[in-house]
Formats: C-alpha cells, sequence, structure tokens
C-alpha cells in the first residue's frame, strides 16, 4: 500500500492519483528552478483518462493513509550525509529504507544536507530531503525505496513554448499547511490566480516554458519553472528577513514589504529578555514615538502611555492607547478619576490604593507574548475608528505549533536592589542648618519653632531613604508550556509563575499565576478552522502604605517604633502637623486579581479567495483590594479605632467581529477586500464596603465585624458597534492603495451624539521593483515610500458625563442631621461628541546590501480637533473640571527613524546594531476664543502645549541672599503668577525633544549578549528635592541635598543657594515657578543587559533534552545624567523607585 | 462574480442595523439626575440637606465650616500660637500667607464654593418647581440663601472683593470677576430679608434641632452684616428682635453652652458621633491634646491670658491647659470633647457653633454704642459681662464704649469663626495691633496682609480674576 502526506487526502483527484504514484510528486522549492530537472512529467492524455476514476481510487488512499497520519519525522543538522539522515528516520519511523543499487551506489552523487525540520510529514520529509539530490523515492507500505534519478529527455511530451490548457498546483508551507490565498502569478502575462482552502491552483492557458511567481505574505516568494509539468507542489519556506516576516496589522495580516501604514513590532525575543513583570515595561525605547512611563517602581503600578504625542488639552488626563489583546480590547471604565500618570486600571472600587492603580497588562506574563504591535499613523487604526485615535496596541500571545510535543522549562532566579540614592545632609550638617535659619531669623528655638534641635536628640542619625527601600528584593519565575500537534489540530498549554517581594522596610511583594491554552483545528478539507485562545492568570499584591516624602524627614527625627515595637506617636507629634509619619507601615494593602481573556475564531473558506471569519471574544477581570488600618498603626490618644476597606471591581466584556474577506486577483492586479462589522457590550461594576469604629485588631477580618458600616457602589455599562471596511489594491508588489472606513457608534455620549465616521487612504511605491532600479539592487535591495492620510477619534470620556448627576454616596457626601443627603457630582455637557485625531504620514524604507542595513524615515503630523477632555475649570464654578469638546486643534507633527544593520553576520558570530529615535513637535495649532477659557493663561495658539510659563531665575542676590529673577517688564516687581499674560514670566517647554532606544546584539556560537539602552532629551525636568514649600533651613520633612551647604551667609557672597531661613517667602514661592526650579534631564539609561548561552549538543547529550540554555538578565542598570533627582523619567519625590533586577535562570526544551 | 453579490447582501445588512438604539446603556444606578433630586419634597429636601453637610464636611479637617477659621484667624491674629512646621499653617502665623497656600486654596476657596454651587443649583431646580410643594419650596429656597449668604460673608471677609456667582452655568463663571464687596453685601441683605418670612420661626420644623436655618438664624446673620457694613440702626433693631424672640437664652452655665441644641444656640452645624476619625467636632480633634502632659497645636500667648480677669468664670470654663515637659499651655477649651473624650461610635454632644446669642447682644451694644445710646449699649454689654460672672460697666464715651466692647468680644468670641481676626480688620484697628503682635510671633506686618491672597491657580484658570495688591 502506498504511504503518503497526510494532507494529500484533500488533493484535487488528479493530484491524488499521482500522489498514489509518488514519484509524479513535483516538488519546487527556491534552489530548484535552475537547472533542476525532474522526471516523469505526466502526460496530459493520462491525466484526463485517469480522471473518471480518480475519485475512487482517491478514496482508497485516504483510507489506507488514515492509519500513519500521524508518522512524522523530526531532523536537525547541518551537512549531514544523507546516510545518516536515512539511519535517523528508520529509527523515528521504524521503516526500512531500500536502496535500489545498493547503498553505496546509490548514494554516490548525492550531497550533504543541512536540515531543520521538526514534525514534518515522511513525504514532505523525504521530498526535502531528496530535493537536491540525484534521488528519488517511493513509500511502499513500511520501506522506503531510494533509488537514482533515471535521466530522461524533459521534452518527451511538450516542445518548449507548447501552450498547456491547465496546470494544477498546491502551495504548502515546509511543513505542508496549505497556503491558502497565496499569490500564483504567470511571469509572461500577469494573469494570476490564488490558492483555495487546500492551497490548490489551477492555471490556464499557459505554456511549458513558462515560469510563475508563488508569494505568501511570511513566505519566499519563489519563481517556478512550469517546464512541461501539469501538476506541481510548491514548498514555501517561511522568509528569514524581517522585511518579509508575519506581522499583525488590524484585523489580519501583512508584512513589511507591502504594509501602507506605520505599524511596529516587537517580538517575544525582545521581550524575553527583560525581567520585568509587566510587558509595558519592556517597550520602554523599543519603539519610535511610544513613550511609556511607569507611575512608580511597584510591578503593578499604571503607566502612562502616549504615542506620538499630548494630544489633549488636559495635562491632567493621559487616554491610554486602546489596547487589544488577542483580538479582545482592554476595556475599564474610569469609575476613578486618572491622574496625569495613567488610569486606575482595574482598581476602580475607590479603595485607598497606595500603587496608585493597576495596570491592567500587569496580569499578562510578558512571556506568553508573542508580539506587541504598535499602530499609530492613519492607515493603520482608522479601522479601529472612534478607539484608535490615541493609537492601537496589539498583543498577540503564542499559538501552537505542529511537531513533535516539545515542552519547555524556564526557571530563574533573582533579586531587586535600588541603588539610586539622594546625597543629603547628614544630621551634623541638618541641624547645623536649623540653627543658622534660625539664627537668621531671630528666633531662639524653643519648642513651637524647632522641636528637631529642642526636643530630639541631635546627634541620632537615620538614613530615612534606606530605612524605606534599603531592603533586598527576591525573585522567582518559573515557566513552563508544551506545545505540539499537527497540521489540522496543534495546542500549546502554558502554565508560569512569577514572584517577587519589594524592596520596602516591611516587605510586601507581587505573585502572578497564569495558564493560558490555544487550540486549533483545521477541518480535513480544511474548509473551516477555529481557534480558541485562553489566558487566565491571578495575581495578588501586598504591599504597605508607603509614607511618601518621608526621606527628606530631619535625619534626627526619633524612632519609627519605641521598645515595645509601637509606632513611636508621642515623641512623632508635631512633624507633619498630625501623625507619626510611618503609620503607613503598619497598614496593609492587598490586591487579587483575576483575568479572563477568551477568544474563539472560526473561519470558514466556502470558495477560492473568500472567507468569512466571526471571532467572538470574552474578556473579564476581578479585582479585589483591601486596605486595613489596624488599631496599632493609629495614634491611639486620637483614634483608637481600626477600620478596613473592602472592594472589588468586576468588568466583563463581549465582543463579537464578524469579518468577510474576499481576495481577487486579477492581470498583474491583486484586491483584497475586507468588510466587518464589531459589537462590544461590557459592563463593570465596583463596589467598596468600609468598616470604621472597630475596638479590636483581631476583628478586623470582616466588615461585619465593624460597628459602622457603609457601602457604596458603582455600575456602568459601555457599548460600542461599528461596521469597517477595507480594499487593499496591490500591483505587481509595486504599487499598493489601501482604504479604510469605520462607522462607529458609542455609548459614551448622549442621544443623537452616539455615531461617527472614520476613514483613511494610504499608498505605497516600492521603487526597487521597478525596472530601472534592477542595475542598483545590489547596493540598495529595497526601497519604498508610502503615505497615509485618515482620521481616528476618541471617545475617552468617563461613562455618563453627558448628564447631570446627584449621589448620595458617603463617598461624596454625608448625611446631615439623620437625614440623606444629597449632592451634585459633576457638570453635566450632553453636547459631548467625538474628539477627531486627522493624521498624515509620509515615510521612506531603505535597505542596503542584501537588507542587512535598514534605514526608515518617517515623518507625521495629526491633528487633534474638537478636543473631548476634562477640561479645567476654576474650582469656584463647583468642580475642578468639566467634560467637554472645544473648539480647540492640537498638533504633533515629528519625525521618527529607525536603523538596523547587521555589521557582521556569518555562520558562527553575528553582530547586529538597532537604533529608534522619534522626535515630536507639539503644537496648539488652533484655539478660537481661548482668551474665555480657563486656558487663557495657559496656552498660547502656536506654542506647544507642554510650555511651562516661569520667571528667569537670575541668582542669588549677594546682598540679601535671596533668589533674585529677572523683571522682564521693567516694572519693578515680579508679578504673580507667571502665565500667558504675565509679563515677567516666559515659556519653557519640558517635553521631550527626541527619545528613543539603542541595542546591540552580539552572538557568538552558543553565546548571546544583548544590551538595551533608552535615552531622552529632557531639557526641564523639575528638581526633584526642591519641588516642596520646605525650604532649607526650615522644619518638617525638610533634610537637604547637600548642595544646599553651598549657601549665602553673608553679604557679598556669591552662592547657589539662599539664606537658610525658617519658613518661605515669596521668592521661594517665585524660585519654585522658575526655571531654575528645573534641571536638565537628558538621560542615557542601560535599560536591559541580557547574556543567553545556548550548550552544545554535545553538553547536552547526557541530558535527554534539545536545548539547553542559561541565561542571566539585568533591568535597571545605572543612568547617566545630569539631572538633579533621581530618576528624571518619574520626578516625584519619595516614592517605589524603580530597583535594579538581575536574575539567573535556564531553559529547557525537551 | 458571485462571491460579491454575497458581499453586498452582508454589508447591506450591517449598514441596516446600524441605529442608535444598539449604543444605549441603562442609566447609572448609583446617582441620579437633577430632575429626579427635586421630584418630590422628600428629595429636595435631601438635596438642600446636602448644602449643610457641605458646610461642615466633617470628613476633613480645617475645613472651611469646621474649623478653618477659628484656626487659621486665630493664628493669623493676635489670639493664638500655633505649634511650627507646617508649611501651610506657618504662613499664617508670620502673615506672609503666598497665592500658592493649599490651606488658601482648598478650605478658604474651593470648599466655600462648593457649597454656593449646590445652593445655586438648588435654587435654579427649585424655582418655579411644581413637584415640591410650597410652603416647603420657599422654606427650602430660604435656606439655600441663608447658607449661600453665610459662606459669601466669610469669602468677602477673606478676600475682599470676590466673583459673585449665582448660577450653575461653568462657561460664564470661568470668567466671572470680583465683585465690589459691597455690592456682594447689597444681595446678601436682600436675600436674607426676603427669606425672612419663608424660613420657620421656631425649630419645630427640624425636630427641634437647631442645625438648619431658621428666621432667626437669617436675623442673627443680618445683624452681623449691618454692623459690618455700618448700619447701626438695622444692626441693633435685628440683634434685638434675636433676642427678643423668646427662642434663646444666655446659659448660666458656661459649660453648657457649646452642647448641641443648646438654648444659647441660633445655628450650629450637625456632628455626626460616627464619622471616624472626626467622631467629635474636628476643630476639637487638633484643638483639645489627648491628655494634659501632651503637646497642643494652638495656645493662648500669655499676654492673652493676662486679658482675662482673674475672677473671669470664662477663663476657667473655656480654657484649659497641658504641661508638656514643664512648661504650662493654655489653650482654647469651648468645646470639651476631644479625640480621646468621646467613645468611639457614640452620639455627640457638641454641635458645631455658628451663631450664638452672646454675639447679638455684643452686636447690639456695639450698634447702640455707634448711635450713641451707651446706656442700652451697657445693658447688652453686661448681660455678657453678668454671665461671665464679672460686674457691670459703665461707659464714659461712645470710644470707651466701643474698645470695652471690642475687649469683651475678644475674650467671648475667641477661637470661635476667627471673630478676632474680622474685628480688627473691620474696626480698624488691624494695623496697630498687628504692628506688634507680628514682632512678638518672630516676623512683621504688613498692611497687605490683612486680605488674604486669592489663590494663584484660581486665577491662572480664571482670565478675569485679580489678585490683591501685595501678592
Amino acid at each position: 500500500m502506498h504511504k503518503k502526506a497526510e494532507s494529500a487526502a484533500t488533493l484535487p483527484a488528479n493530484i491524488g492519483i499521482s500522489k498514489c504514484h509518488p514519484r509524479r510528486i513535483y516538488l519546487y522549492t527556491p534552489k530548484l528552478d535552475k537547472g533542476m530537472h525532474f522526471t516523469h512529467p505526466l502526460p496530459k492524455q493520462l491525466v484526463l483518462t485517469m480522471q473518471a476514476s480518480a475519485i475512487l481510487l482517491f478514496a482508497v488512499c485516504l483510507q489506507a493513509s488514515a492509519a500513519t497520519y500521524s508518522q512524522t519525522v523530526s531532523f536537525t543538522g547541518k551537512d549531514v550525509p544523507l546516510k545518516t539522515v536515512f539511519t535517523s528516520l528508520k529509527k523515528q519511523t521504524g521503516y526500512g529504507v531500500f536502496y535500489q543499487s545498493g547503498e553505496a551506489a546509490t548514494l554516490e552523487g548525492a550531497s550533504v544536507v543541512t536540515l531543520d525540520l521538526k514534525n514534518v510529514a515522511l513525504d514532505l520529509f523525504l521530498q526535502v530531503c531528496l530535493r537536491n539530490q540525484p534521488l528519488e523515492y517511493s513509500v511502499e507500505g513500511t520501506t522506503i525505496f531510494i533509488k537514482k534519478k533515471e535521466t530522461r529527455s524533459l521534452t518527451v511530451e511538450f516542445a518548449p513554448g507548447t501552450p498547456i490548457s491547465e496546470i494544477h498546483g498546491r502551495v504548502t508551507s515546509n511543513k505542508g499547511e496549505p497556503l491558502v490565498n497565496a499569490n500564483i502569478i504567470v511571469k509572461r502575462t500577469g494573469h494570476g490566480t490564488i490558492a483555495d482552502a487546500n492551497g490548490n491552483f489551477t492555471l490556464h492557458n499557459i505554456s511549458s516554458d513558462d515560469v510563475i511567481t508563488v508569494s505568501f505574505i511570511g513566505y519566499k516568494s519563489q519563481a517556478v519553472s512550469i517546464q512541461n509539468r501539469a501538476s506541481l507542489i510548491v514548498l514555501m519556506e517561511p522568509a528569514t528577513n524581517d522585511l518579509d516576516q508575519v506581522v499583525v496589522q488590524a484585523y489580519g495580516t501583512t508584512s513589511q514589504r507591502v504594509a501602507t501604514g506605520n505599524i511596529s513590532t516587537v517580538t517575544a525575543q525582545e521581550i524575553e529578555r527583560h525581567p520585568v513583570m509587566n510587558v509595558l515595561e519592556a517597550l520602554v525605547g523599543k519603539v519610535p514615538g511610544l513613550e511609556v512611563t511607569p507611575s512608580n517602581g511597584y510591578s503593578s503600578a499604571p503607566f502612562k502611555v502616549e504615542i506620538r504625542g499630548r494630544k489633549y488639552l488636559n495635562g491632567g488626563l493621559a487616554p491610554d492607547p486602546l489596547i487589544i489583546v488577542d483580538g479582545v480590547p482592554i476595556t475599564v471604565l474610569n469609575f476613578q478619576n486618572a491622574s496625569p500618570n495613567g488610569t486606575m486600571g482595574f482598581a476602580q472600587s475607590g479603595v485607598p490604593n497606595p500603587i496608585g492603580g493597576y495596570s491592567p497588562l500587569f496580569s499578562i506574563d510578558p512571556n506568553e507574548i508573542e508580539s506587541v504591535t504598535v499602530l499609530k499613523d492613519a492607515d493603520a487604526t482608522a479601522i479601529y475608528g472612534s478607539r484608535g485615535g490615541a493609537g492601537v496596541i496589539i498583543i498577540t500571545t503564542k499559538k501552537g505549533k505542529a511537531g513533535e510535543t516539545k515542552f519547555n522549562v524556564s526557571c530563574s532566579n533573582g533579586f531587586l536592589k535600588n541603588t539610586q540614592w539622594y546625597h543629603l545632609m547628614n544630621t551634623q550638617q541638618y541641624v547645623a542648618m536649623r540653627r543658622e535659619a534660625l539664627n537668621n531669623d531671630n528666633m531662639t528655638p524653643d519648642i513651637s519653632n524647632a522641636i528637631d534641635l529642642v526636643k530630639w536628640d541631635t546627634t541620632r542619625y537615620t538614613d530615612w531613604q534606606r530605612y524605606l527601600f534599603g531592603r533586598t528584593g527576591r525573585t522567582t519565575k518559573v515557566e513552563s508550556n508544551v506545545t505540539g500537534g499537527n497540521n489540522s489540530t496543534n495546542y500549546r498549554i502554558s502554565l508560569g509563575y512569577d514572584a517577587r517581594t519589594h524592596i520596602t522596610t516591611v516587605s510586601g511583594g507581587d505573585d502572578r499565576i497564569s495558564f493560558s491554552s490555544n487550540l486549533s483545528h483545521n477541518t480535513a478539507n480544511n474548509l473551516f478552522k477555529i481557534n480558541l485562545t485562553n489566558l487566565y492568570s491571578f495575581t495578588k499584591v501586598n504591599t504597605i502604605d508607603l509614607p511618601s516624602g518621608v526621606v527628606l524627614l530631619p535625619p534626627n527625627a526619633p524612632s519609627v517604633f519605641d521598645s515595645a515595637n509601637n509606632l513611636n506617636y508621642p515623641v512623632w507629634d508635631p512633624v507633619g502637623y498630625l501623625l507619626n509619619p510611618f503609620q503607613g507601615l503598619r497598614r496593609l494593602f492587598e490586591e487579587k486579581t483575576n483575568y479572563l481573556n477568551n477568544r474563539l475564531a472560526i473561519t470558514f473558506l466556502p470558495v477560492k479567495g473568500l472567507s468569512f471569519k466571526t471571532s467572538f471574544g470574552y474578556s473579564s477581570f476581578n479585582e479585589e483590594d483591601r486596605f486595613v488600618i489596624p488599631i496599632v498603626s493609629q495614634d491611639q490618644r486620637f483614634n483608637p479605632t481600626g477600620s478596613v476597606n473592602d472592594g472589588t471591581t468586576n468588568g466583563s466584556s463581549l465582543i463579537i467581529e464578524p469579518q468577510a474577506e474576499y481576495n481577487y486577483l486579477q492581470k498583474y492586479f491583486k484586491a483584497e477586500i475586507l468588510v466587518g462589522s464589531s459589537y462590544t457590550f461590557g459592563t463593570q461594576k465596583s463596589m467598596s464596603i468600609a468598616g470604621t469604629g472597630y475596638t479590636d485588631d483581631n476583628l478586623l477580618g470582616s466588615v461585619a465585624n465593624a460597628p459602622i458600616k457603609y457601602g457604596t457602589d458603582a455600575k456602568g455599562q459601555y457599548k460600542y458597534f461599528g461596521i469597517f471596511g477595507r480594499i487593499n489594491f496591490n500591483v505587481l508588489d509595486k504599487y499598493i492603495i489601501n482604504l479604510t472606513a469605520r462607522r462607529d457608534g458609542s455609548s459614551r455620549f448622549g442621544p443623537g451624539k452616539q455615531y461617527g465616521s472614520f476613514w483613511s487612504m494610504a499608498g505605497a511605491w516600492i521603487f526597487s521593483e521597478e525596472k530601472w532600479f534592477k542595475p542598483i539592487t545590489k547596493i540598495i535591495s529595497f526601497g519604498k515610500i508610502r503615505s497615509s492620510y485618515g482620521t481616528a477619534g476618541s471617545d475617552n470620556v468617563n461613562p455618563y458625563a453627558y448628564l447631570t448627576r446627584w449621589s448620595s454616596d458617603i463617598s461624596n457626601i454625608n448625611p446631615y442631621g439623620g437625614t440623606i443627603a444629597y449632592t451634585p457630582i459633576q457638570h453635566a455637557n450632553p453636547t459631548l461628541q467625538w474628539q477627531e485625531n486627522k493624521k498624515l504620514e509620509i515615510a521612506g524604507d531603505l535597505r542596503f546590501l542584501k537588507d542587512r542595513i535598514d534605514i526608515e524615515v518617517v515623518w507625521y503630523r495629526d491633528r487633534c480637533g474638537n478636543q473631548l477632555l476634562d477640561a479645567p475649570l476654576p474650582v469656584m464654578t463647583g468642580f475642578s473640571t468639566v467634560s467637554e469638546n472645544l473648539p480647540a486643534t492640537v498638533q504633533n507633527s515629528g519625525w521618527e527613524v529607525r536603523y538596523s544593520t547587521a555589521i557582521l553576520k556569518n555562520n558562527k558570530t553575528t553582530f547586529s546594531v538597532n537604533f529608534n529615535i522619534g522626535a515630536n513637535k507639539n503644537k496648539l495649532l488652533a484655539f478660537p476664543n481661548i482668551e474665555n477659557t480657563s486656558y487663557a493663561d495657559q496656552y498660547v495658539v502656536g506654542q506647544s502645549l507642554s510650555n511651562k510659563y516661569v520667571f528667569h531665575y537670575t541668582g542669588i542676590d549677594p546682598k540679601t541672599g535671596k533668589y533674585t529673577f529677572e523683571d522682564k517688564d521693567k516694572d519693578g516687581t515680579i508679578t504673580q503668577p507667571a502665565g500667558v499674560k504675565n509679563k515677567d514670566s516666559y515659556g519653557i517647554d519640558p517635553i521631550a525633544r527626541y527619545f528613543g532606544g539603542v541595542g546591540m546584539d552580539l552572538s557568538v556560537g552558543g553565546l548571546s549578549l544583548d544590551v538595551f539602552f533608552n535615552f531622552a532629551r529632557l531639557p526641564y525636568v523639575q528638581r526633584a528635592v526642591y519641588n516642596s514649600g520646605y525650604v532649607p533651613g526650615s522644619l518638617g520633612f525638610s533634610n537637604q541635598s547637600v548642595r544646599a551647604l553651598n549657601r549665602w551667609r553673608n553679604p557679598g557672597d556669591l552662592a547657589e543657594f539662599p539664606k537658610y531661613k525658617t519658613s518661605p517667602d515669596l521668592s521661594d514661592q517665585l524660585f519654585i515657578g522658575s526655571d531654575g526650579g528645573f534641571s536638565n534631564g537628558t538621560f542615557l539609561h542601560c535599560k536591559n543587559i541580557s547574556l543567553n548561552y545556548a550548550l552544545p549538543d554535545k553538553a547536552i547529550k547526557g541530558i535527554k533534552c534539545q536545548t539547553l540554555n542559561i541565561f542571566m538578565k539585568a533591568e535597571h542598570l545605572f543612568t547617566i545624567s545630569g539631572y538633579d533627582g533621581l530618576d528624571p523619567t518619574v520626578p516625584s519625590l519619595g516614592g517605589y523607585p524603580q530597583p535594579f533586577t538581575l536574575t539567573f535562570g535556564a531553559n529547557l526544551i525537551f | 462574480m458571485k462571491p460579491l453579490h454575497k458581499l453586498n447582501i452582508i454589508i447591506l445588512f450591517w449598514f441596516c442595523s446600524s441605529c442608535s438604539k444598539i449604543v444605549s446603556i441603562d442609566p447609572p444606578v448609583n446617582t441620579i439626575v437633577s430632575e429626579e433630586a427635586f421630584s418630590n419634597n422628600h428629595n429636595a429636601n435631601s438635596s438642600v440637606i446636602g448644602i449643610y453637610s457641605k458646610l461642615i464636611n466633617q470628613s476633613a479637617v480645617v475645613a472651611f465650616g469646621n474649623g478653618a477659621f477659628s484656626m487659621l484667624n486665630g493664628i493669623s491674629s493676635d489670639e493664638i500660637t500655633f505649634i511650627g512646621g507646617d508649611p501651610n499653617f506657618d504662613p499664617f502665623f508670620h502673615n506672609q500667607i503666598l497665592s500658592d497656600n493649599n490651606l488658601i486654596f482648598s478650605s478658604l476657596w474651593q470648599q466655600p464654593y462648593g457649597i454656593i454651587y449646590q445652593a445655586n443649583a438648588c435654587l435654579e431646580q427649585l424655582a418655579g418647581n411644581k413637584k415640591v410643594t410650597s410652603p416647603l419650596r420657599e422654606q427650602l429656597m430660604g435656606e439655600a440663601k441663608f447658607v449661600r449668604a453665610l459662606v459669601y460673608f466669610y469669602l468677602i471677609n477673606s478676600f475682599g472683593d470676590v466673583p459673585f456667582l449665582t448660577t450653575t452655568d461653568y462657561k460664564a463663571n470661568t470668567v466671572a470677576p470680583r465683585v465690589s464687596q459691597d455690592t456682594i453685601y447689597s444681595n446678601l441683605i436682600s436675600d436674607l430679608e426676603g427669606s425672612l418670612n419663608s424660613l420657620p420661626g421656631d425649630f419645630s420644623g427640624y425636630n427641634n434641632e437647631r442645625i438648619r436655618a431658621t428666621k432667626w438664624a437669617a436675623m442673627a446673620l443680618l445683624s452681623r452684616i449691618y454692623l459690618y457694613t455700618g448700619n447701626w440702626g438695622k444692626a441693633s433693631q435685628y440683634a434685638d428682635q434675636v433676642i427678643n424672640s423668646g427662642y434663646f437664652s444666655l446659659l448660666s452655665d458656661l459649660n453648657s453652652v457649646f452642647l448641641k441644641n443648646s438654648n444659647e444656640a441660633i445655628f450650629q452645624l450637625y456632628i455626626d458621633g460616627t464619622i471616624s476619625p472626626f467622631n467629635t467636632l474636628p476643630e476639637s480633634y487638633l484643638t483639645i491634646p489627648p491628655d494634659h502632659t501632651s503637646l497642643v497645636y494652638f495656645w493662648f500667648p500669655t499676654s492673652f491670658m493676662d486679658e482675662f480677669d482673674s475672677d473671669d468664670l470664662r477663663r476657667t470654663a473655656w480654657v484649659d491647659s497641658t504641661n508638656y515637659s514643664g512648661t504650662v499651655y493654655y489653650y482654647p477649651s469651648k468645646y470639651k470633647i476631644g479625640p480621646t473624650q468621646q467613645a468611639p461610635n457614640s452620639v455627640a454632644t457638641e454641635y458645631y457653633m455658628v451663631l450664638r446669642l452672646a454675639e447679638q447682644y455684643l452686636i447690639s451694644a456695639e450698634a447702640k454704642a455707634q448711635q450713641g445710646d451707651l446706656t442700652g449699649s451697657a445693658s447688652d454689654l453686661n448681660m455678657v459681662r453678668a454671665r461671665a460672672g464679672l460686674g457691670p460697666s459703665v461707659f464714659s464715651s461712645k470710644d470707651d464704649a466701643i474698645n470695652n466692647i471690642l475687649a469683651e468680644r475678644k475674650k467671648e468670641l475667641f477661637y470661635e469663626w476667627g471673630h478676632r481676626w474680622f474685628d480688627l480688620k473691620r474696626t480698624g484697628k488691624v494695623d496697630s495691633i498687628m504692628n506688634t503682635a507680628a514682632q512678638q510671633k518672630g516676623g512683621s506686618w504688613k498692611p497687605t496682609a490683612k486680605v488674604f491672597p486669592i489663590p494663584a491657580a484660581e486665577i491662572f484658570r480664571n482670565p478675569n480674576l485679580t489678585q490683591n495688591p501685595g501678592y
């Protein structure tokens, strides 16, 4: 009985016949088209005569082959003699190998082969092995016959140029998967066709000497000579150059070669180098124009993610880009107000959150991510319509791969340590400073002005920074996954555990367990495909309520705890005017999250070129948080009771996206049409219940034990409905036009304002494909110019912003006199509507020397009009903000450059450098009637939104020892406050002038070293230590940088710091609002170093595994900067810093 | 091209289903819309109740209606000393407030305007509202106007001219300029006079609690406003009406004056004993130390203690002391319940006094003296003195009377909504007295310091808002 490749059963009848006679299979691979001769072309007449009986025979073949479907073979080796390969084959399959003319004679003249095949069908395996050999094979029963090719003339059947009425073929990957919609074009005529669901195609009216070009996204294109064959299999090899790799785009895939939009991809390989718990941390500096800023060093803390500059007038709000995880958007309703550092994420219950929120992406194990795609321009984002205005980030998780079952286990261990410290005064210096200040102010130290000198020990010293952040954190990560299956069904299951402890005095920690699975199945006829992805994770974060700012406490401040280990309140009394600032050390915060993200995609391919796909996504999160104030943390003289805040936020959303795609190929012309619709329905509910008045800490476990309790809740819904379409025209892979449109409705707007339309058009010209360019393709191997223009929107407002709302919730208002009280909670604005973002982009991509050098230069211009925002108001209007549309237009324009080069590339060693940089210029383009808004003194039309108006600091007055400033309007005084209309002030722009990253990857043999830096030019960053009301010499949180020792003492002194004094005066207030309060924050940050060593095969022979890697990963190594503070990207003082992280581990695949 | 036909049909189907219903969501459940908040008597009552709740703002400390004036006006004047170390309090004590001061912004500006907003919202919704029955509707409007007037009174006495907002229209209010004090005063007077008939004449409608506005509260505020604006006749007229109303009396037991619903109270703010941590008055929480050996935050300078006659009952009943590390500090103790004196979760025994009878006697005395009625004036003053266990005063002249009354006001009304600071300002004595006082505090006095700075952040947001001189 004949053995055959597993997918043969789905071949058309005539091919099926020839499969029964293995010698008549024609296999094309890239190297075949030059001078390779295949024998036994099937005479045309024979094909015709055999068709009648084909169906019958086909059925037999199918049945017989069923038993061997799972017969797959793997082999990896370099320059291996065929004999070795066959020995291995024998071992793996149990089949015998029979050499027709004896082993030595048959294999004579056969060359060595280099193979890297995993779990391929036996048939395919043999085809690949023998593709460049003067040999052919057949399989009979469990025996493989190898024999010399018979040399026969090729021109027996047809003379060259003979017209052939039709030719049948099949396009598959080198693993045998049919490549649906692969393009087959006859070079001579330009006519062509596309492959159907099984990869099959038929060409009509071609000539026997025609050459066809076969192409498919993600695979190397090939030119194949028809010669005089009637059927053939084209085996495609995956592209190895990044130009042709598959990249994820909105509702589909494309490649950098033919993409018309701006699509940046960060791969799993890059992400895995970072020992971080949130993938956003690994994106810092990776994508030009993508600015990722953590709000603090906690792994679960929110991030500010901004693509191509600030689009909102209101700097207090940082809308997240649309983040889509496996087709399901992360949607969180902001019940809690967002801060400039980002939204509260999953933590919407209102329970006090010392971390500042919960980044949804903390729930996803970065190692589960296959790729992160960042979409920036109109072409890439317009199809997301209302939600694409702030850019789109698509996260795709790892999927199963056909092949033998493979286990992958990875373990790592490491530690975290804070390495950045402020240089602050010691006790001696501090006490001297305070004495001098009191003396300067003619004050005698007494209890009301100098408790630190008259009551506290003036010799005691505590380094409060190290007291808080001096601990060493630990990190452990274990990951395991298993993949396997065949071309019709494959799977991936993975389990990960990640834990780290905090660097704080009282240890907290982050834990995450994640489980994910992916299953995909094609029916035997390949007409249906099903893919199911599940992602589940459980996280637990616990921490203390970290006292902020206490790093500046007097260094002689008393002990935090007394001898009985209770908080030492009485001796601390007046500092902070109320409480021991360390009460938070006894206050515990705990947060637990379950996150589930599921997606089922069903694809149906009824006819050639047409596919219907429906994707059902479901995502839910449930977050529980708990903040406990035990009595032991209280100053019991004032409040001898404890309290508990328990909260939950539950959100779920359902998304249904039916789509239809049609592929069409005509002479030199391809079209891809996508239409679809998207419906999202989500609900979110949060509840919090507070129990207060506990008189026993043992009862804090349940709110039920609280004498007083009250609850509050919030519920919200959101719905989106959109219809979208995309048409892509491609002529000869040279001229490409891409059009998209979407009509979108959102529930965030009031009746009548819900729908908006968005669109884009884009074109690309791959000029290196032009004939006239061919002579220089040796130098410039690829050249493309592309451009796009279009619109996207934003509906980033709080739910129900269009309604006037009154609340009786205790978090808003207390009852009065035993009666429930109502209070209004927002200004209503029923006229809210879409913000519209018009994006224009022009880009060029040039690759040199066989793509070894790649430069892409992008210019873009985004104009955000009809600004939808929480506009700040004077608080005297009742509220500090209102959601509204303002007629302002904000422009962000700039350049982005991506450059990568493989400096050295040979068998053993590769060395490559990649670099990216983005420079954005922000400008308020238009704002009619600005003078009658609360922005009148803040923004100037034509200037950057981030402009800060400041006084010009002119040094310390040698006579008085006070800060001096330039009196720009020469009226004798410095008028307050600084602002647009204040002639004493001028504008400075603290926005990053440019930022980016540079990475170097070196690999020698099994050893690879990757180093990554990110950098930014930040001309003005608020100086951290001086940004407070505590001037050098005052009492409170007022320890100072040692630099403040250089102060003014006597008339005539030229000093950096003013005269010490006990309380700030006008000159100090002016200083904080002056350019003197800023420092240059330009930095180069060594973000990541990872070292990986793949043990040589010899070394791991003993262990039964395929590969064994040992690795070291380090994060946040050092920063080179002249910044007067710690981290210029997070200039807050005394918050949880980003620790240096170092981990070691091993990865084992078997 | 068969497939294309199919596609067309699908596209058509999708487009047809595009309607607004598909994206309409349920209304919010935890909040109600404005119309609902005034859809019946009960809801309207709760909406107006919210104004009082915002005024006392019991969850906060040093808030506009719960201690800001006692503390901040107190340390700004010569009345009380403050422990140093806080960058927001210290500038008040040293009369060197900067326009970015947080307490100025939040306690003295944001909170009062928040109360005004709610009062305006209530007035807008109640005007002509047929769902709320008369006379409740008029009463609620009167209450809203009363609280709004009270808030504006404190605003103009802190900042001078301020924006006078009477609507909720944020577009107009965003650019509202400052309005002269005189204009605001005349508006407050007409609001209060106009409400006298719609406000209840007794406390029966309020469960006999003195925690909401009555006709008498409006009159008491009117008499104060007339006193501040120099309309002596009206000041004494309204003060006398309150004094003679029969609802109020000076309590002979000084320790009972500040208890809830005390007979001396014209208007108090309700205190909820279950609101943690301030299950007491937020003001007391900061003022009364946990025990008599702890440090206090606010204490009287010795010079002030010396002003009391030795047999003045107020010195013993309303002043307490603590001995911290060998030094005795005297602190105000009109309210007795400090943080440790009240058991957790119990019912409050003290409410926060806003208007009380003794002030009406002092207003009447001063207004009469200004009108030349020295006998009437002395008789009013002596009511207050007698209650403090002191002998009667006899005035030799108008100036003598005014000086005596002012001295008495300092001792009677100390640490109570900042009377002393306002008295110094309205009588023009502030420069002379503060010149000395500021030096004793270790600083110097600038005449411009008598008006607080308008918050810088607010000037930044409102293009028409101007700053006071000297800031």
